[in-house]
């Protein structure tokens, strides 16, 4: 049983890239907004759908079709600020999560009613192929996608802390007030932050196309690991969210492997709970990170 | 001007003509509740669109006893929707008669209210055994039982498989997976207890979540356990990186049994390419041998499928045509005797159908087990079929008369000769 020990740690590493690509959008518009986008997951399906069509009517590969899907899903994402989130960015919380989660309604039933409920799929030469590494087997697809984060993690964190742009978004997180006396255009800036994490889900709607089928209610099931790694890396940490997608993908594999395999996605969760008893603030997060620059 | 005026006037006419002159006889209103939205939604709208072929098909005829059949839908995505809409057709619409459900989870809620209001409730899609052990006066199945379909994946595991391998079920491993729904686990304990019972070593039986993003830990179970066979009950993505997640670690079983849902749609094909070919099946088909069916049932699965795919521009599936034939009986067979939606006519009408096996276009004959019997309402006469994906089309291998190919890929190639 325990030959098989650097197999698990191997799948678990590479899922852990998948959960990673799903949580990093996520929690830059929570680090920057203050708001739990509950949509997060809808648009990783638009954008598997995007995918989809693209390879289905054009013969587009589904990676390479992020080239259009990313910025339309972008734009969506300006339109989706300009008029949802903007309206609730100082409300209460059960405000922001009504307006989030019905969006999220509103999208998943705007797929059904455009395209139908079926399972759809994206086959191409390396939807089940495997490359060999000393004796383990690493998934192609989910290789792919634990590259994908560990490029989109470290461009954001380049991004939030060399360029003038992303220092203007780390003023604004710290103090919105001082940071608009500065002429920071926070308005601006705010939507901006939200297209950004929207069409980071888009980069990974793009990447996870040829691993799952597609279909409206999709996003409901990829994204509740996002949200156990968001709060385990840290609300608004982009490298907690790289940590945190590894940590849940080894546990999971590990129990789901040695324990049960339905035990496996409870793990997750007793890791959520455990880390909102003992460490509100996550790995990488800072005390009080759910008011900071709200004052 | 003029002209105009007489224009309008013949088009009210005929609209207050036509009506009058059609309803000789009085609509008939029958509840159908399904899932029209959310996760469950493909499979419920494809169950309500046979149904709705069935209707179209029994209107054209006349409708029944010169009542047309109209269907007013609610949308059960979730117990709790099922369980509002079930009161909502009950009392509101005032239906005495509601036909569904496709998901066991959502007949168990609909049902509950629509027995208490005293309506009949005719189920044409939820499996789970215990629907029809609640001793429901008004409770009506016309498809098979989890257990059935359980135990069928057994069976043809040492019929088919074990045969063709040329070994004995004890020297054969099995391994039975499961997603951890009701659905999901009343068909895998089936199938291990007759497994144990026809001798099958089973090495284990796994649950896991459907709506899970990976299932390497399952994989990798199965590469340390070796199974020979290997029986799954899935429900959408978990069946595709079942296969895919097997490739990739290079895990090579002799046969690999699915038990009905997302194992046999198209879109389980699409996803696998050249790779599906060589998996079974278990649940009805709609691609049955006509030998086996009488010849009105020959026609009329024809007449279905043709109808079927010019109005939804796809083949039916198995869940498609259940949705038809279990309608089909209500209106042609039940509602006909009856000739009343008054629930006590309809029960004594639906008690009293006899029809025998091949008499409807899945192949199953209809008789209900009666009052007294655990299963009070279940169809004794409705049975899966062993399937096979060959040249990424299903086909019949088994019971031998409505078979329409025999099987092959027995043991199933390794993953770099597929």
């Amino acid at each position: 049983m325990l030959a098989i020990l650097p197999q698990l740690l191997v799948s678990g590493v590479l899922i852990g890239g998948v959960y990673a690509l799903l949580s990093i959008g996520l929690t830059l518009i929570f680090g920057v907004l203050r708001v739990v986008n509950f949509a997060q997951g809808e648009f990783i399906m638009l954008a598997m759908f995007g995918a989809f069509w693209a390879n289905a009517l054009l013969g587009i590969d589904p990676y390479l079709s992020a080239i259009v899907v990313v910025p339309a899903i972008f734009m969506l994402g300006l339109l989706v600020e300009r008029f949802v989130i903007q309206r609730i960015l100082f409300a209460a919380h059960s405000m922001q999560i009504f307006a989030t989660f019905g969006l999220s309604v509103l999208l998943q039933n705007l797929a059904l009613t455009l395209w139908g409920p079926d399972y759809r799929s994206v086959t191409t030469a390396y939807t089940s192929l495997s490359y060999s590494f000393l004796g383990l087997s690493l998934s192609a697809t989910s290789l792919f996608a634990f590259i994908a984060a560990i490029v989109m993690a470290a461009g954001l964190i380049g991004f939030l802390h060399f360029t003038r742009g992303g220092m203007a978004l780390r003023a604004m997180v710290q103090n919105r007030y001082a940071a608009s006396l500065m002429g920071v255009d926070t308005k601006r800036l705010n939507r901006l932050a939200f297209a950004c994490g929207v069409a980071c889900a888009a980069v990974c709607g793009c990447i996870l196309t040829p691993m799952y089928y597609t279909f409206p209610t999709v996003g409901v099931d990829l994204i509740i690991t996002g949200f156990v790694v968001v709060v385990l890396g840290g609300m608004g940490s982009v490298a907690g969210a790289v940590v945190g997608g590894l940590i849940i993908g080894i546990a999971q594999t590990l129990t789901g492997f040695y324990l049960s395999v339905e035990f496996k996605d409870v793990v997750a969760l007793l890791l959520f709970i455990v880390i909102l008893l003992v460490r509100p603030q996550g790995l990488f997060g800072r005390k009080g990170a759910e008011d900071l620059g709200m004052k | 001007m003029n002209i105009r005026r007489a224009l309008i006037a013949s088009a009210a006419l005929t609209c207050l003509w036509g009506p009058l002159h059609a309803q000789a006889q009085e609509a008939w209103k029958i509840g159908a509740l399904y899932p029209l939205t959310g996760p469950l939604a493909l499979l419920g709208g494809e169950n309500l669109n046979g149904a709705r072929i069935a209707v179209e098909m029994i209107n054209q005829q006349g409708g029944v006893n010169g009542h047309k059949i109209e269907l007013v839908t609610g949308d059960a995505s979730t117990p709790d929707k099922a369980q509002s809409e079930a009161e909502r057709l009950s009392s509101l619409e005032n239906l005495k008669v509601i036909t569904g459900t496709y998901s066991s989870g959502l007949s168990y809620a609909a049902s509950q209210v629509v027995e208490r209001r005293g309506g009949v409730y005719w189920e044409t899609g939820g499996i789970s055994d215990g629907l029809t052990k609640r001793g429901f006066k008004n409770y009506f199945r016309i498809v098979f039982t989890a257990s059935q379909n359980g135990q069928l994946a057994a069976n043809i595991s040492r019929e088919v498989i074990a045969r063709q391998l040329g070994k004995d079920p004890k020297d054969l491993k099995m391994m039975v997976i499961h997603e951890d729904s009701d659905y999901g686990t009343s068909v895998a304990a089936a199938a291990e207890q007759r497994a144990k019972e026809l001798g099958f070593k089973v090495a284990s039986r796994v649950a896991y979540k459907a709506t899970t993003t990976d299932l390497s830990p399952l994989v990798l179970r199965m590469k340390a356990e070796a199974p020979n066979i290997v029986i799954a009950s899935s429900y959408a993505n978990d069946a595709l990186l079942i296969q895919r997640q097997m490739k990739q670690l290079g895990v090579n079983v002799d046969a690999f049994v699915g038990t009905g849902g997302i194992y046999g749609l198209s879109s389980f094909g699409e996803g696998l390419g050249n790779a599906v070919n060589g998996i079974f099946n278990t649940e009805g088909a709609a691609t049955i041998n006509t030998a086996a069916l009488s010849p009105e049932s020959a026609k009329q699965l024809a007449d279905f499928k043709q109808r079927f795919e010019k109005a939804y521009g796809k083949t039916p599936s198995y869940v498609g045509t259940q949705g038809f034939v279990g309608t089909y009986v209500l209106l042609d067979n039940v509602l006909r005797k009856a000739n009343s939606l008054d629930p006590d006519k309809v029960r004594a009408a639906a008690a009293a159908v006899d029809i025998p096996a091949g008499g409807t276009a899945l192949g199953w004959g209809v008789k209900f087990a009666g009052e007294g019997d655990p299963m009070r309402g279940q169809n004794v006469r409705s049975f899966p079929v062993a399937q096979q994906w060959q040249g990424s089309k299903l086909v019949v291998v088994s019971p031998d008369k409505m078979k329409t190919a025999s099987a092959i890929l027995v043991p199933l190639p390794a993953w770099d000769k597929r």
